[in-house]
């Protein structure tokens, strides 16, 4: 049986939560909450670290086994049925992410080669990821992640002298309700850290490793919004379609880096395929446990082919993608909120199966 | 049209071309759920460039979520 390392486990819950929301959500969050926005992620973060207490404490039930497997085990037919609506959940999240990788590199580095043409190179790198297996999509987490957020905390120290610490008053002034709405969008992305237990059994991936991924994407995430409401305002931060990126390019060390934007971007970009990759190991695992005499790593092709094609054919540009996430956190909220509570009530194992 | 049609069947063709040797000794489940998806993001491949408007689902997602998004997407 393959098996990853308790850190690495944390680090995958940090690169869930961290590597797609940085460039999807900044802009609508500072449009909506202004100054106020640094706030939002440590809302939605406290909210899914109950969220995911119920899915641990579900999954310490059934110490050995992950949850896809604890279903299946423990309801024939009603689990796979769980399964399968979680496997179509993680598919349309990996859509939603490669179609948001291929708009990014054909907005900022490529921008004559065909949509096409970049989503196909994408779903090539991921496919062979992920036929890798989670030792794989560990390892590389491992190296990478810390990585990025190594330059992610330099950031402050590079940006530095552009700060305006004006831009962060009046404190509160968009208002409470501002803030909350906000939260309840970035809710819609950190929740996805909840599909780890589902993948990852108790003993890998317990609260603790759970909280520390957590928190850790979550203080990034604030600490990049901070950065960008410090250098660039909430005005004209959320006119951006990437503020993250404009941030970077503030930075000008010397004339010979005055790219620096491509250094960061040849560092996140491995995170991100990378966490892509996870959706496609987490799809096949879960089409395999639906049918368990199906070979999940054969499956991964066929998965990422299907990603790359779907996530041309869901969404239509990069601002459609946006306008989803504004609905998106209602989705979130079924299967974060609203399925571990079922579980929690009633996923438990047979009596026989606990002497 | 055409050249969609090339482009779709030219690169799922590849892809079988370099699996089929590891497909063959699977069970018939992989290799039927394997052709299955291979297939349809062939079909979908096609569909895309063979129709100037798409049915988007997200667009579908999206106005069914329109009651209970907390934000009017329209009005932002």
């Amino acid at each position: 049986m393959e098996r990853i390392s308790k850190r690495q486990a944390m680090w995958m819950g940090a690169g869930i939560s961290f590597d797609a929301t940085l460039i999807s959500l900044p802009a609508q969050l500072m449009g909506l909450s202004r100054q106020d926005s640094w706030l939002v992620y440590l809302l939605a973060g406290a909210v899914v670290a109950v969220c995911l207490w119920m899915l641990i404490r579900v999954s310490k039930r059934f110490e050995g086994s992950d949850l896809y497997e604890a279903l299946v085990r423990r309801f024939k037919v009603a689990g796979r049925g769980v399964v399968l609506l979680y496997t179509l959940l993680i598919f349309f999240i990996l859509c939603r992410d490669l179609r948001m990788l291929t708009d990014f590199v054909n907005i900022q580095l490529l921008q004559k080669t065909p949509l096409m043409a970049i989503s196909l190179l994408v779903a090539v790198t991921i496919v062979f990821i992920a036929r890798g297996g989670i030792e794989m999509l560990g390892r590389i987490t491992e190296l990478y992640l810390p990585l990025l957020l190594l330059v992610v905390l330099t950031l402050p120290l590079l940006t530095a002298k552009e700060f305006e610490p004006r831009y962060f008053k009046p404190v509160l002034d968009s208002g409470i309700p501002q803030v909350l709405k906000s939260g309840w969008m970035a809710f819609g992305y950190l929740t996805e850290i909840l599909i780890l237990p589902f993948i990852l059994p108790y003993k890998i991936f317990n609260m603790r490793n759970g909280l520390i991924g957590l928190g850790g994407g979550v203080f990034f995430l604030t600490l990049l919004i901070a950065l960008d409401l410090l250098t660039l305002g909430p005005h004209i931060g959320s006119r951006f379609m990437y503020p993250n990126i404009e941030l970077i390019r503030q930075i000008r060390i010397t004339d010979f880096l005055d790219r620096f934007d491509i250094a960061v971007i040849s560092i996140w970009l491995p995170s991100i395929v990378t966490k892509i990759g996870y959706g496609v190991y987490i799809v096949s695992h879960g089409l395999h446990r639906v049918f368990p005499s199906a070979s999940a790593q054969r499956l991964t092709t066929g998965v990422g082919a299907m990603a790359m094609t779907c996530s041309m054919w869901f969404f239509e540009n990069s601002i459609q993608l946006l306008k989803l996430n504004y609905a998106w956190p209602a989705v979130m909220a079924v299967y974060g909120v609203l399925v571990p509570l079922l579980l929690l009530l009633f996923l438990r194992p047979r009596k026989n199966q606990l002497s | 049209m055409n050249t969609v049609i090339v482009q779709a069947i030219l690169t799922i063709g590849l892809v079988l071309l370099l699996e089929w040797r590891l497909i063959k000794r699977e069970p018939g489940s992989t290799r039927l759920l394997y052709f299955s998806m291979l297939g349809l993001s062939c079909c979908i491949w096609i569909y895309l460039g063979a129709v100037a408007t798409p049915v988007r689902p997200s667009t579908w997602l999206e106005h069914l979520l329109a009651p209970v998004a907390l934000l009017n997407v329209s009005g932002e």
